[in-house]
């Protein structure tokens, strides 16, 4: 197995840094060198102790936009990030 | 995590899933292209019943997903006010559901037993389902079992 030295692995910083156009963000071949970065990133961005940032989310049972705060509002919130894939 | 979020909305514990990425984009779930491509294949987990949470979809550019770290399946728990209690790089019910107890027990009684909390950070541990995870990939079609693995091996004489 072999993902080091493919073109979307010299993109990593990038990715650490942030997608800047739809098509990179949604790429549509995984690379797990491309991934790396963005795991070591993980640990030093956003500790704990810090508030999060809220952003706006489509409810897809709604279809109506919240903010995230409105989890937390009233107590704790999980929050699990993930696709089905 | 349903399991876990079903025991826990009656301490005051919402949970949710937020609809990334495709992490594994192949034949049968492609990459995004549009919002409705995000929503009918969040449907289709909906549907699938791996998630019964509350499914939430980020914005096309991932906007929250980039704010929150990007990984492909990091879990996090927020306290009032938007404080960061807990952020895993990886999704263990076992390991949420620790962090949350403990977080709740301590929250109950920090003012009686005069309470001060610490930061900490700590090496966690998960087993490791290789079947699990390559079924995920054979769902998501044959190029996510290349783009992981690696083309497959030709017999060789």
């Amino acid at each position: 197995m072999e993902h080091r030295g493919t073109p979307q692995a010299q993109d990593g910083a990038r990715a650490v840094l942030g997608c800047t156009r739809v098509s990179d963000y949604n790429y549509s071949t995984f690379d797990l060198a491309r991934e790396q970065p963005v795991f070591a990133a993980f640990k030093t961005k956003r500790y704990v102790t810090e508030r999060v940032q809220s952003n706006d989310l489509e409810d897809l049972a709604t279809g109506q936009t919240l903010p995230m705060s409105d989890l937390w509002a009233k107590g704790l919130a999980v929050v699990e990030f993930g696709s089905l894939t | 995590m349903d399991d876990l979020a079903d025991r826990y909305a009656n301490r005051g514990v919402t949970s949710a899933f937020v609809y990334t990425r495709e992490a594994h984009p192949a034949e049968h779930y492609r990459h995004h292209t549009t919002m409705a491509d995000k929503r009918r294949n969040a449907r289709a987990l909906a549907t699938a019943g791996p998630v019964r949470r509350t499914i939430l979809l980020d914005d096309l550019e991932g906007t929250a997903h980039h704010a929150w770290g990007l990984l492909p399946n990091m879990t996090w728990i927020i306290g009032r006010a938007g404080l960061i209690l807990y952020k895993s790089m990886w999704t263990d019910a076992g390991d949420v559901e620790h962090a949350l107890n403990d977080t709740l027990e301590h929250l109950a009684v920090r003012g009686r037993e005069k309470l001060l909390p610490f930061y900490s950070e700590r090496l966690a541990w998960r087993h490791k389902d290789e079947a699990s995870f390559r079924a995920g990939l054979e769902r998501a079609g044959p190029q996510a079992v290349t783009d992981f693995y690696g083309p497959p091996r030709t017999p060789t004489k």
